[in-house]
């Protein structure tokens, strides 16, 4: 078990590492002078130097990447040619509001997919299972973004709920700062919760016809206690596979979202970065994504161990 | 609830409302279409920094008015020598940067000699290169020795590149800018505003706000609805001028279209066959119909240019007719330069709106005379290496230069255009030199004159600023002179 951890760590952190070279070669390929895009169309060659100088871009690649490589473990991931402060700081202010946006995103997948699962399973083949089913077919085909500007149309331009973009920062106090997040949260939960949904539904559908099911029924339980007691429980692997999966798509996938909604978060950061050539956030950024993405996955593994007590012995 | 409850209630409710109405109103929040990258404007070129900061929060020796003239700000006077090559200034006693640090001399000596020095980051360092020598005598006077007579020298002082900067907090204004105007930093909320209140301690007169707030805004519809739920109280610039009419028909909002000093061009790259030929531009100018572009491009907003130079100023000269739309025209021309078919070529055009519409636009009228274009949309910094760093890979692209007087460039060797004619580079070098206003005034005539001839670049217009504000706010900039958002004569009537 500890063995497995540990293994599981050791390829994590090589796989980090290796993302970081890929990412750090393919961006420094990219066509566009940083320099020049701080001091514009009349810049001359000599301030364009001093530029380069202060950025650091002056220095050989190789030397620049060990510089960036050696930094992280201690928290120094550079500075940021657009902004000129510390990456770590504009990362933690990213992380800040992407980070709670998609745990919210992912509360309201989950609070809207599974009970509506087991209702379609609970009505198998009936009326509620076939409008569940339907809406759920609806919700995988209309992409977030147009979501998110329905809802922005009813709620903060129809009922003046909402304010349509913005965050006020988590200065402003909890609740205020929640509240900017939940329009966005639901946008992005809405298709994810209707992936969510077929999935649980099959894997409830399927360990429902399982022996063990049937011999719960034949023993008197109800069929919602066998529904809950019993197949819930073994359905749950396949259903924590794909929840793992939408986690890493809303932690990591919401560039789109935050520009709709104004957000100062990851995504956003990350757009603007390769807008305006800050490379050195880019690729920072991406190793950060690449991280949740790898720990979210970890994290998996970690419920698969907890779900199925099989999975324990080896 | 009962009557007597509800009455009360009722009661606290209007006397709530009446002392909120009763307060004066002292804030305004403003919506700034980019969010500044910093907010030092000595460090970056980046308009957005000068939107937020310039003459709100930095001050210079001098700062240009809203008609775009220098008037005496951190000087209190200067005297200019004869020969033009002496520069002496009096500076303002007893002001303060806002972290209480005194302002005299050596904070010009500093702030002029980080500007031009080797390791100067500074924009429009070029400002600075003609400085031989700075004397301070005293803490209140500086003496500025030129090695050569500029005309603009005056002027380019009051650009936000030049604005004075203390040597304890120079390095870090880019997140906690400390300057000397009515306005101090207050918070920075990334990704949402920026936030000024009064300066206490100003040494001039005291602005009517108490407050301002920039918040940024990219979206053309968050700016409408924010207009609308009260939530911003100034657009300077509505990005989508198809929205305007909702604003124009409503009293609580006026509509104030102004003029900015970005010339908006189809540049032409000289350095390439057939753009050499003078007779190729001039056909591609009589191609395009301009007054066409202007309305598809900013709703009619502009203002038609035939030359580059701002139209709102004195010595700007009419040369539209120069350049009139006429296809037969332009299609003889072609001939004649021996273009029958007309040519390939690409026209690589920015992401800003007003560049794409005019691009296609453009690309519809180049085609009737024969010119097949091919439009590429390159994010800003593929965009700027490409185009204006050499070799200057491209045939055509659309840009509004937005630096005032900047006609100079096209006598630029090193300029994107690669426009080579001596008598221009002669009157140019001639209207730095002299400090005469009539001489000078004559050279930028005679300038504007020749580029319209010499069919430099295909002139557009001029970019408007169409700004949306709340009933009640005045004192806001018509025009835009230097890209800049001055709050400081702004109040609420």
């Amino acid at each position: 078990m500890i063995r497995l951890l540990v293994g599981r760590i050791v390829s994590l952190v090589a796989t980090l590492v290796v993302t970081a070279v890929v990412v750090f070669v393919l961006l420094d390929l990219i066509p566009g002078d940083p320099a020049l895009n701080m001091l514009g169309t009349e810049a001359r060659e000599d301030t364009l130097a001093a530029a380069r100088r202060l950025l650091g871009l002056d220095r050989p690649p190789l030397e620049r990447l060990a510089v960036w490589l050696a930094g992280i473990p201690v928290g120094d991931f550079g500075v940021s040619f657009r902004y000129r402060v510390p990456v770590g700081e504009l990362l933690a202010q990213g992380l800040a509001v992407t980070v709670p946006l998609g745990l919210l995103a992912v509360a309201i997948t989950v609070a809207i997919a599974l009970p509506l699962a087991l209702l379609a399973v609970a009505f198998h083949r009936r009326w509620p299972d076939a409008t569940i089913s339907v809406v759920a077919q609806l919700g995988l085909a209309t992409p977030n973004f147009w979501v998110a500007l329905l809802l922005i149309l009813v709620f903060s331009i129809g009922l003046g709920w909402f304010e349509a973009s913005g965050f006020p920062g988590w200065g402003a106090g909890v609740l205020p700062a929640l509240k900017s997040l939940l329009l966005p949260a639901v946008a992005m939960a809405l298709p994810q919760a209707a992936i969510l949904l077929r999935a649980a539904r099959a894997a409830l559908l399927e360990a429902a016809r399982a022996d063990y099911a049937r011999t719960a029924r034949a023993k008197g339980l109800t069929r919602g206690a066998v529904l809950v007691r019993h197949v819930l429980g073994n359905a749950m692997m396949p259903i924590a596979t794909v929840m793992g999966l939408q986690f890493a798509v809303l932690l990591a996938g919401s560039i789109i979202i935050e520009n709709v909604f104004v957000l100062p978060g990851l995504g956003r950061l990350v757009f603007q970065a390769i807008q305006q050539n800050d490379l050195i956030v880019v690729r920072n950024a991406v190793l950060v994504i690449a991280a949740m993405v790898l720990a979210i996955n970890l994290a998996v593994d970690l419920c698969y161990l907890a779900l199925n007590p099989r999975l324990r012995g080896r | 609830m009962s009557i007597r409850r509800f009455v009360m209630a009722a009661l606290i409710a209007v006397a709530a409302f009446a002392t909120a109405e009763a307060q004066p109103r002292d804030r305004l929040v403003v919506a700034n279409p980019v969010e500044p990258p910093h907010l030092d404007p000595t460090t970056h070129v980046a308009g957005s920094i000068r939107e937020v900061v310039y003459a709100n929060l930095f001050e210079g020796l001098v700062l240009i008015d809203r008609d775009g003239a220098p008037y005496a700000a951190l000087a209190e006077s200067w005297t200019v020598a004869p020969d033009g090559l002496t520069y002496t200034f009096r500076l303002r006693r007893g002001v303060k940067f806002h972290d209480g640090t005194d302002f005299d001399s050596a904070v010009v000596r500093f702030t002029l000699d980080r500007a031009r020095g080797p390791d100067s980051v500074n924009a429009n360092k070029r400002i600075f290169e003609p400085i031989a020598a700075i004397e301070t005598p005293d803490a209140a006077t500086v003496i500025l020795r030129l090695s050569r007579p500029v005309g603009s020298f005056l002027y380019d002082l009051g650009s936000a590149d030049a604005a004075m900067v203390a040597p304890n907090s120079a390095a870090t204004n880019n997140a906690r800018p400390i300057g000397t105007g009515p306005f101090m930093f207050r918070e920075w909320v990334r990704g949402d505003r920026v936030e000024l209140v009064r300066n206490p301690n100003y040494w001039g007169r005291a602005p009517a706000l108490a407050a301002v707030t920039f918040r940024f805004m990219s979206d053309a519809q968050a700016q409408v609805a924010a207009l609308r739920t009260g939530a911003v109280d100034v657009v300077p610039n509505l990005g989508a001028a198809e929205l305007l009419d909702e604003f124009r028909n409503n009293p609580n909002f006026q509509v104030v279209v102004g003029a900015t000093e970005g010339e908006a061009i189809l540049a032409m790259n000289h350095r390439r066959a057939p753009l050499s030929d003078v007779r190729v531009r001039r056909a591609i100018a009589h191609a395009i119909d301009r007054q066409a572009v202007n309305e598809g491009a900013v709703a009619g907003n502009g203002r038609p240019i035939g030359t580059h130079y701002p139209p709102h100023y004195r010595d700007y000269v009419d040369l539209t007719q120069l350049s009139r739309y006429d296809v037969a025209r332009a299609r003889a021309l072609l001939r004649e330069a021996g273009q029958p078919n007309g040519f390939q070529a690409r026209l690589i055009v920015p992401p800003f709106p007003y560049a794409r519409r005019s691009g296609e636009i453009i690309q519809a009228m180049l085609a009737e005379v024969g010119i097949r274009t091919e439009i590429l949309v390159y994010q800003g910094p593929q965009w700027l290496s490409q185009v204006f760093r050499a070799p200057y890979d491209y045939e055509f692209t659309i840009i509004a230069h937005t630096e005032p007087f900047d006609f100079p460039n096209y006598a630029r060797e090193d300029w994107y255009i690669g426009y080579a004619n001596p008598a221009y580079r002669e009157v140019i070098a001639q209207w730095m030199r002299t400090n005469d206003a009539a001489e000078r005034s004559r050279l930028a005539q005679q300038a504007q004159r020749i580029l319209a001839e010499d069919a430099v670049v295909g002139f557009l217009f001029q970019l408007p600023q169409v700004a949306v504000l709340r009933r009640g706010v005045t004192g806001w900039w018509q025009n835009r002179p230097v890209q800049a958002n001055d709050v400081t004569q702004v109040r609420w009537e």
